[in-house]
């Protein structure tokens, strides 16, 4: 097997893990979503239920506690959608793979992967420990660097 | 002061799952008035069709026009400059911070982030501009 098939194995192997990953993403995000929107119409009821028995102090404590374990759920469910933005940031490592493999195909030539890449354009996450050295290390170094700046 | 849940906010991410969790966590926040562009270019098309934008969440990297060239941009509208300009993004080099921060960038999150981190830019950025 040459160089560039080899190559072009790699690329069909990543692309399948991309659209397998996206796929399962996309099932993960509307399931969610309609989970959200169904306890978004559960709490309208409640709240009707509240005021239609504005009276009954003991109906009225249950229906407040029945709300805010809703709106608990609701937190959790969001929590699990913001987790999903992995596949944001794995993907950007996966297309990151997928440039360096063509740049290899290109010149077959490993060293040509230290080409010069300007800043503007991007890197993606870091991932090596490298690129890691010269990049903030979370969000609290990069609050540190903007308020030296000012921000 | 309390800040406009009303407001226009532009999603900018080439990624519509990300988009899609934007904006659930802007909606969690109260937000509920949305637009979404896939690139700078898009982007910018909207905000000069919409005439602006009261707050604009943009990744960096994205094809066709990036963040930060999207964000300069804006800056260098005399229409738009004043919008609050919260960047999203995996780009966490020192250089692009400070990059970001000589462009005007009203706020900077790392990916990935929870939802408390964006409320309390989104708190910050309001409070700052009054």
């Amino acid at each position: 097997m040459t160089t560039g098939q080899q190559i072009d194995e790699i690329r069909e192997r990543i692309h399948f893990v991309m659209s397998t990953k996206e796929s399962a993403v996309q099932q993960t995000l509307m399931l969610t979503e309609s989970s959200l929107s169904t306890l978004d119409n559960l709490k309208i009821v409640l709240q009707i239920q509240t005021n239609l028995h504005s009276n009954d102090e003991m109906n009225e404590e249950l229906l407040s506690q029945v709300t805010q374990a809703i709106e608990a759920v609701q937190h959790r469910l969001t929590e699990m959608l913001m987790v999903q933005s992995y596949q944001d940031i794995t993907g950007q490592v996966l297309q990151q793979i997928l440039l360096d493999l063509q740049r290899i195909d290109r010149d077959a030539q490993l060293n040509e992967l230290n080409a010069d890449k300007s800043d503007s354009a991007g890197f993606g996450p870091a991932v090596l420990a490298e690129e890691k050295q010269s990049r903030a290390k979370g969000q609290k170094d990069v609050d540190d660097l903007l308020a030296e700046m000012g921000l | 002061m309390a800040i406009n849940r009303d407001m226009r906010i532009l999603v900018v991410d080439d990624f519509s799952t990300m988009r899609r969790i934007v904006k659930n966590l802007l909606k969690e926040l109260g937000f509920s008035n949305f637009s979404e562009a896939e690139d700078g270019v898009q982007a910018w098309n909207a905000v000069e069709s919409a005439g602006g934008f009261d707050f604009i969440v943009s990744d960096w990297n994205m094809p066709n026009m990036t963040g930060i060239d999207f964000l300069r941009k804006v800056r260098a509208d005399e229409r738009f400059k004043d919008t609050p300009f919260l960047l999203i993004t995996a780009e966490a080099k020192r250089s692009q911070i400070f990059e970001a921060a000589e462009a005007g960038v009203s706020g900077y999150i790392v990916k990935p982030f929870t939802a408390a981190t964006l409320n309390e830019k989104i708190q910050k950025i309001f409070e700052r501009i009054g």
